[in-house]
């Protein structure tokens, strides 16, 4: 009896030290996260059991215990169509906003041309921490790092992790979004960020002609990570504050549109290679030069007039 | 002959006893097994909400119902793994820092060993049921201080307080699958 106590006594302990240091060492895990270098080494791991626990391939397990499999293939036919067709009008709405601006500012370089994936949202996870949606497609589909995500109605959010075959969009309603946003009609500019009530909060706001209810909020395409001219919302104010009714909403939850960020390399990563002249050699050098001076007009004197 | 007799009638109660731990422990082995099953199955279904019902339903944490319930039973290793593997799962669905629910769930059951220990169990499971509860309710503050610490930002209330309602709601019908049998060493038990 005595050593069975004894033994209890030691499994107790056991049991009180194990408990105390997991529960101590998953505190200073978490902790030890707020280092950048930390959370980059724990990113492959995470990414790789992401793909294993979240991804789906084939039929989801209310299919297969329905057997709604056929209804379910017209519906989402129906709803690819319908969401297709709301594109282009979303494609056409965005190309009008792009136009008048062109027309404005003569010679001004276009965006890149649109093209992604539609991936269907596989999970979302509005948790305390982020405000997510799991896709279902990733690297080997051809989403690119840091893509746009859009519904038929508007801008949803940004892919944050990639995988093999799955990305995590980090919605617009997100307190650690920002997009950068100009008022369609206003042209005023601003920081949008998600807030908890599910609307966007506009941030760094102009000191004057700041926006006007109800006009559309498109993204402005400052920084890059967003391309220009996608909608984001309606304005309207709520007291002092400016926010955003986001257009996500009123569009389908469960299919997103993930296209390429409108990265534009910075011109020392992308610089000019000149002809080397030793390559070319002196002769056909000058033959060009010569040639550029007979076949160019000489140029006018500022004061000559000669554009009158 | 007296001292044999003796001698054997100990043995026969210590056979006894050993028996009737086995069975206990079977049984908790077996109730352990079911609310695990259960977890994983309400995990999985909790990644096909989109399909089911919308995304925007609450959903339990039931990993919370494990910790809770199986916190009143004792403080057992299997458990604390069991519960770290579950905050590992939740961590990655839920896009939090590697960690954070393995300390939300270790934090219920903790709560949940320590009320239970203080107040001896009379028999009926409302007071494990209470404390149970308390002890979701301390996991929900837990998450809530770590999403507020790590983010910088209060945590949107709403869903939080949504998810909550399910969880201590739904866990008034699965509570006699996580109530355990009293494991033979309670560290926070009264001697």
């Amino acid at each position: 009896m005595a050593s069975r106590a004894g033994k209890s006594g030691v499994e107790a302990t056991l049991q009180r030290m194990v408990f105390a240091i997991s529960l101590l060492a998953s505190g200073a895990f978490v902790m030890s996260q707020s280092a950048q270098p930390v959370r980059d080494g724990l990113s492959g791991f995470r990414l790789a059991a992401a793909d294993m626990l979240s991804s789906r391939g084939g039929p989801t397990m209310w299919t297969r215990l329905t057997r709604q499999g056929e209804k379910d293939a017209r519906i989402a036919e129906l709803e690819r169509q319908v969401q297709e067709l709301s594109r282009w009008r979303q494609a056409a709405l965005t190309m009008a906003y792009r136009m008048e601006a062109y027309e404005e500012l003569l010679a001004v370089m276009g965006e890149p041309p649109e093209k992604g994936v539609t991936a269907r949202v596989v999970a979302e996870i509005d948790g305390p921490f982020a405000q997510t949606r799991l896709a279902n497609a990733g690297q080997d589909q051809g989403v690119s790092d840091g893509a746009v995500a859009l519904n038929e109605s508007g801008l949803v959010g940004r892919v944050v992790d990639r995988g093999r075959r799955s990305s995590r969009i980090l919605l617009v309603t997100d307190y650690n979004s920002r997009v950068p946003v100009v008022g369609e009609v206003s042209g005023a500019r601003a920081i949008m960020y998600g807030d908890r009530s599910g609307d966007g909060e506009l941030s760094d706001l102009p000191e004057s002609d700041g926006f006007r209810v109800g006009e559309r909020i498109l993204t402005s395409g400052e920084g890059g990570l967003f391309p220009q001219g996608l909608l984001v919302g309606r304005a309207y104010q709520n007291g002092r504050n400016w926010r955003v009714s986001l257009a996500m909403r009123q569009g389908s939850p469960d299919y997103v549109r993930l296209i390429p960020p409108a990265i534009i390399p910075r011109p020392e990563d992308d610089p000019v290679i000149e002809p080397d002249p030793a390559e070319t050699g002196d002769e056909t050098g000058l033959q060009a030069s010569g040639e550029a001076a007979i076949g160019s007009p000489a140029p006018a004197p500022v004061e000559s007039g000669g554009a009158r | 002959m007296a001292t044999p007799r003796t001698s054997i009638s100990r043995q026969t109660g210590t056979r006894r006893s050993r028996r009737a731990g086995g069975g206990i422990m079977s049984r908790g082995w077996f109730k352990l097994l079911l609310g695990t099953l259960l977890v994983i199955i309400a995990g999985m279904l909790q990644q096909t909400q989109p399909v089911l019902a919308g995304p925007a339903i609450p959903w339990p944490n039931v990993a919370l119902w494990a910790a809770a319930g199986w916190g009143l039973s004792g403080l057992a290793i299997r458990k604390v793994a069991l519960l770290m593997v579950f905050g590992l799962v939740q961590d990655i669905l839920l896009n939090a820092p590697l960690g954070a629910f393995v300390l939300v769930n270790l934090s219920a059951l903790g709560v949940s060993a320590w009320l239970s220990g203080r107040n001896e169990r009379d028999g009926t499971d409302a007071r494990g049921l209470l404390h149970a509860m308390i002890a979701i309710l301390a996991g929900y503050g837990v998450t809530v201080f770590l999403a507020m610490t790590i983010n910088e930002a209060s945590p949107r209330l709403l869903p939080v307080m949504g998810d909550l309602g399910v969880t201590i709601l739904l866990f008034l019908l699965v509570f006699p699958v996580f109530n355990l049998p009293q494991d033979d060493q309670h560290i926070f038990k009264r001697r």
